[in-house]
């Protein structure tokens, strides 16, 4: 039973892992395609893992092996858990900091102005400006004028 | 066709479709980042061919450390390749006749897993499989062959790390004092993940380095780890406060000391009554507690030089850039 239970997971897993990879080849731009990238890291290689967990826990184990299986797969959940997202994070900062406008890209000095607000946009406009002075958008694209949605063509900073 | 020969198939196409990806590629900034996706691909293959020592070495060399230290020679250069249409005949011819010359002697080399390849004939191979336990009691063979059967290979090849270090700080140098303009401000989200994620790879490498006698591991392995775990404290906050733990003039000092532990090994071989790197000489009464005390320390010595080099060598890239992150 648990078996059965573990494959579903797994194949839920592999789904999710199926949908961001689409998701990293169709959405429109850079910053809506990393969140594709996102959910391959996070959900869909934590789903299988969770999945694999509770299938070993259904095997037959007469030697109890399958208990450093587990302790191992989890390890490896955990280090995900916390290297995907930064991973992700990091990659849509150096993409934001180096000027990558482009159609669609988050406009974070509007963000932080709406009325309704957003929790902590402020403080998220900090970290990826990294505390220096803020510049708007507009007076950084006159500076860096290369406004293009590709990656490579970004300046180096 | 079985299983995994099926999935060692798919890595080989993948390399291969990598490695044409890169030869196309204008843009040297995302070639990088394809050749470490190649080391990636490497690893996983390694992996697959129960080679895991290997394959850990590919991965913290190949997808880290080199990567970071190309990144870095992006940064000083331009990220770039100059285009021009014209031709040239004389590196083409060059390439095409070490290509055809390559693909030739491929087919001289044994089939994957050919139990009639010279490597499982020849008398050496027997002998290190059967009397390698009876020598040394260390299970793992590549342990033995590495550190005492091949022990003065292994010497030159820890001198080749030392060699290469010492040739990137005569080629590079000291860096002026003005070009230590550092980023102001790390991230804080990648600053605490990686201080989050430093300890267990600092530990990690100890454990690869002292259970070497045991499980896939050793010295080249662990140095290369404790490396990649200050190299990430550089990247994720300012290589600054990596300097702060781990200074560059320790460092420097650390690199020859590393070969000198190696060889010191050797000439208390020498002083016991043995040949040089004879660890059996360590302890006359039980050899095999010699070999185990030679191993440890010779693998000690290994270790200390690849960590020092390779944090050398990132220090003096690191240092010549004008801002790093």
């Amino acid at each position: 039973m648990l078996q059965i239970i573990g494959s579903v997971i797994l194949l839920l897993g592999t789904f999710i892992c199926m949908f961001g990879a689409i998701g990293l080849l169709r959405l429109p731009n850079f910053f809506a395609r990393t969140h594709g990238a996102s959910i391959t890291d996070t959900l869909g290689a934590l789903l299988c893992i969770v999945g694999m967990v509770v299938f070993t826990f259904g095997m037959d184990d007469p030697m109890k092996f399958n208990l450093l299986v587990v302790v191992k797969l989890v390890s490896i959940g955990v280090f995900l858990l916390v290297t995907s997202p930064i991973a992700g994070h990091a990659l849509t900062r150096s993409a934001y900091r180096r000027g990558l406008n482009g159609k669609g890209a988050p406009n974070l000095e509007d963000v932080a102005n709406l009325p309704f607000g957003i929790h902590g946009a402020a403080d998220t406009r900090e970290l990826l400006e990294g505390g220096e002075e803020w510049v708007s958008r507009e007076a950084r694209s006159e500076q860096e004028p290369n406004n293009s949605d590709n990656l490579n063509s970004g300046e180096q900073s | 066709m079985t299983f995994v020969s099926t999935i060692t198939l798919v890595f080989f196409v993948l390399l291969a479709v990598v490695a044409v990806a890169i030869g196309k590629m204008r843009s040297l900034f995302a070639a990088v980042m394809l050749s470490g996706i190649f080391s990636l691909l490497s690893a996983s293959l390694f992996v697959l061919m129960d080679a895991v020592d290997v394959a850990f070495t590919e991965a913290a060399v190949g997808a880290g450390i080199s990567t970071v230290l190309m990144l870095m020679v992006l940064h000083l250069t331009s990220d770039k390749e100059t285009h021009s249409n014209e031709v040239k005949v004389f590196p083409l011819l060059i390439a095409v006749l070490c290509g055809a010359v390559l693909l030739y002697a491929t087919q001289d080399m044994p089939h994957f897993g050919d139990p009639n390849a010279y490597i499982h004939q020849s008398a050496t191979a027997d002998h290190y499989l059967n009397q390698s336990y009876d020598d040394s009691h260390i299970p793992n063979i590549v342990t033995t062959v590495l550190a005492s059967y091949r022990g003065f290979d292994t010497l030159g090849e820890t001198t080749v790390v030392l060699t290469a270090a010492v040739a990137v700080m005569l080629l590079l140098g000291r860096p002026k004092e003005e070009e230590h303009d550092l980023s102001k401000s790390p991230d804080p989200i990648i600053e605490v993940g990686a201080k989050m994620l430093i300890p267990y790879i600092l530990l990690f490498a100890l454990y690869v380095q002292f259970h070497g006698d045991f499980g896939p591991g050793g010295g080249f392995q662990a140095g290369v780890m404790f490396a990649a775990a200050y190299i990430l404290h550089a990247l994720s906050g300012t290589v600054r406060s990596a300097q702060e733990a781990a200074s560059e003039n320790v460092v420097e000092k650390l690199i020859p000391l590393g070969v000198l532990l190696y060889a010191a090994v050797g000439v208390w071989c020498v002083l016991k009554g043995g040949n040089f790197l004879e660890y059996n000489a360590l302890d006359p009464e039980h050899p095999a507690h010699g070999q185990h005390l030679g191993i440890l320390l010779v693998e000690l010595g290994v270790g200390i030089t690849v960590f020092s080099a390779m944090l050398m060598i990132f220090y003096k890239f690191a240092l010549r850039g004008r801002e790093v992150r």
